[in-house]
């Protein structure tokens, strides 16, 4: 009973600063946008001021900003930020929105799956493999998404399994041949950091006592790896899922860019380059919820599983 | 372990290398390459590795003495301007000879394919008389390829560059005493891009460029976060928490945002870029710094220094922050690679440096375009940044473990 309630109340304390962090990353990027040059209504030939400033009360760009911000707060509070200033005939934000973060959203599912099996594999393989030769041969395999930029292994790996031998298409997203390419980019680069997690994990449980007594017990050292020692050295896989997926998703971003995905980024940069306020808002929030949502999970999901943590020394430490 | 110093020492060398190489770059240019970043060949694009090209503005000389003869065409034993025209005239017929007359687009022109080249090469045949289609065709097998065109019209594409080169009494008129041979053919020994640039000089300014913004953008967040962190672990209580709370929520934006939104607020140009990978790459450097300080603070170090009545910024700028900044080394050395790979994000988005200046990043998304014609394009600049990122990573955990 005791620990449910420590549980539930960390967990309210977490949810409460993880608003308070949504609120900060509005109100910053707010006004960042807000104090950058350039406006919304810019075009190639400039428009007439009446109109300008027609368009602009419209949008209720003319009022005062505190004005602005808050009822932008309130739009994004009812999940309804408005509709876009450069293209109002495509609907509200979230419509416009809606599609692509389905998905941004898959391709960051299929790349996480991938590379936690490519990690996973690749750590295991590396603990079990008995010659240093071949332990560093491994880790030097793991490492190649960390220093193949995703703008470089794209377009090679596109050169050869669609242009060069035509197994699969080089782009879009439409069928399940389509999202091998882009799931696996993002596997191999998100895989080399889930690998030394993994791998630096195995090792640091590997040399407590315990892994020693069952190996004298007579325990196989594969079993040993497999049934014992991997449950217990998933800590700091799990405490840095956070981070980790964090950094999936801006891979994603670029990703989807390199494939022609009609995901989040192409929203994202013909924004900026529009200045449309309300859709850089809308997807920078997102994506800090995403952040923000993740992280607490995963915060959580520690808690959960590690009593200790719940006592005394919480998290951000 | 050993085996693991042999790789760390490796990863060393190759990054002392590389980065000699990055600043040896307009070195490199004026006597290795022959081209310049900049320099477009039109006939060239995304030339296959080791293509010649027509001489370039720094070529060196062949020496041949029958050079001057077949140039110097009213045999007064000096070159005027109106015979280097001539020839210049000549080059151009011949170096259109293939783009124009190989009808069956196989890449190489044919004894057939020749006759109907014959009145648009008038001015060719003229130099090189009744046998030009021999004289040209170096390997004998019947078909001129571009690389044997353009061999056969060296002579003939000496420029008025060239001229101010050789002509050492200043006349403007080239005599047989001032004649060094004919200008040597440069070579793209990587290839050419996608706008006809030779590839081996972008890549080494491109180079020297990433590595100049990783070390420069590292600074920059390096001294951001020990101050930034310094400032918090030095100060305590609730300035601490709240500062760490900053960066927590600053942690929760994805960073390619933060630094699109940062390009869009500061404009573009390289300082704005510097600062804006700065401005981002901080934070967990900031984290280990405050602990580190917020360690020292209890210390003697702390106590005596105080107690000789330094002011508190004193004690925390020479005092405490340098010793905090050991452990950090290796933080600050990863920060190296996360920097130079972000510009290589930005450049892709298109956000990154400007021309003319290529940085590995705009190399990777030009070689991108081009990757079917010229795969080192790609491959190039892809093993260069991951030979570089790997030399950083590989120093940054030999720091860490020592």
């Amino acid at each position: 009973m005791g620990t449910f309630r420590a549980l539930a109340l960390h967990a309210t304390s977490r949810v409460l600063e993880a608003a308070l962090t949504l609120l900060a990353i509005f109100t910053l990027s707010f006004l960042v946008m807000r104090f950058a040059p350039g406006s919304p209504f810019d075009r190639e030939r400039p428009l007439a001021p009446e109109v300008r400033a027609g368009l602009e009360a419209r949008y209720g760009l003319d009022r005062p900003l505190l004005s602005q911000y808050l009822s932008a707060l309130a739009g994004f509070a009812t999940l309804d930020p408005g509709p876009s200033l450069v293209h109002p005939e495509r609907g509200s934000v979230t419509n416009l929105l809606g599609d692509s973060l389905a998905r941004s959203a898959e391709l960051g599912a299929w790349g996480f799956l991938v590379a936690v099996a490519f990690g996973l594999a690749l750590a295991l393989a590396t603990t079990l493999s008995a010659r240093p030769w071949q332990r560093e041969t491994l880790r030097t395999v793991s490492q190649i998404g960390l220093v193949v930029p995703v703008i470089a292994l794209g377009p090679f790996l596109v050169e050869v399994f669609a242009v060069r031998l035509g197994w699969l298409p080089p782009g879009g997203f439409d069928g399940a041949l389509a999202r091998v390419l882009p799931a696996a980019v993002l596997g191999l680069v998100y895989g080399a950091v889930f690998y030394r997690l993994f791998q630096g994990g195995l090792d640091d449980t590997l040399r407590r006592p315990w892994p020693l007594l069952l190996t004298a017990l007579g325990v196989r050292r594969r079993r040993l790896v497999a049934r014992h020692v991997l449950p217990a050295s998933l800590t700091p896989f799990v405490s840095f899922l956070g981070p980790a997926l964090s950094g999936l998703l801006t891979g994603s971003f670029v990703v989807e860019r390199v494939f022609n995905i009609p995901g989040l980024s192409v929203h994202f940069v013909d924004a900026t380059h529009e200045r449309d306020y309300p859709v850089i808002l809308a997807i920078v929030v997102l994506y800090a919820a995403l952040l923000v949502g993740l992280n607490l999970c995963a915060d959580l999901l520690a808690t959960a599983l590690d009593p200790r943590l719940r006592h005394g020394e919480t998290t951000s430490r | 372990m050993a085996r693991r110093r042999a790789g760390d020492r490796a990863a060393m060398a190759a990054l002392c290398g590389l980065i000699a190489l990055g600043l040896a770059a307009p070195l490199a240019e004026r006597w290795l390459t022959h081209f310049s970043q900049e320099e477009q060949h039109p006939l060239f694009l995304q030339a296959t590795a080791g293509t010649r090209d027509v001489p370039v503005d720094h070529p060196t000389w062949d020496g041949d003495p029958a050079g001057f003869q077949r140039l110097d065409r009213d045999g007064d034993g000096r070159l005027g301007d109106a015979e280097l025209a001539d020839a210049e005239a000549a080059a151009r017929s011949l170096l259109f000879l293939e783009a124009r007359f190989d009808a069956n687009r196989d890449g190489r022109v044919t004894r057939a394919e020749a006759p109907a080249a014959a009145p648009a090469l008038a001015p060719a045949a003229a130099w090189l008389g009744e046998g030009w289609f021999e004289a040209l065709d170096l390997d004998r097998d019947g078909g001129l390829t571009r690389a044997e065109i353009v061999e056969g019209s060296r002579l003939l594409r000496l420029r008025s560059a060239h001229v101010a080169l050789l002509d050492t009494d200043g006349d403007g008129v080239l005599a047989r005493s001032e004649w060094r041979g004919a200008p040597e053919l440069a070579t793209f020994w990587l290839g050419t891009d996608y706008q006809g640039r030779d590839l081996l000089t972008r890549v080494l300014y491109g180079l020297r460029l990433s590595a100049w913004i990783g070390l420069a953008a590292a600074l920059i967040s390096a001294l951001l976060g020990a101050l930034y962190g310094g400032v918090a672990g030095y100060l305590g209580g609730w300035t601490e928490r709240a500062l760490m709370r900053g960066i927590d929520v600053l942690y929760a934006v994805p960073f390619l945002f933060v630094i699109s939104l940062l390009v869009m607020t500061l404009g573009q140009g390289l300082l704005n870029l510097l600062l804006a990978i700065g401005l981002v790459q901080w934070m967990p450097l900031a984290r280990v710094v405050r602990g580190e300080v917020a360690r020292l603070r209890g210390t003697d170090l702390y106590l005596s220094a105080r107690l000789l009545g330094l002011p508190g910024w004193r004690v925390l700028v020479r005092h405490l922050l340098p010793s905090a900044l050991v452990p950090v080394a290796p933080f600050a050395t990863l920060l190296v690679p996360a920097a130079i790979l972000d510009e290589a994000f930005l450049s892709f988005l298109g956000l990154g440096v400007q021309p003319p200046n290529p940085s590995l990043g705009v190399l990777l998304v030009d070689g991108a375009r081009g990757v079917g014609a010229n795969p080192f394009a790609l491959a190039c600049p892809a093993l260069v940044l991951a030979i570089l990122l790997a030399g950083f990573h590989r120093l940054g955990d030999a720091r860490s473990r020592r």
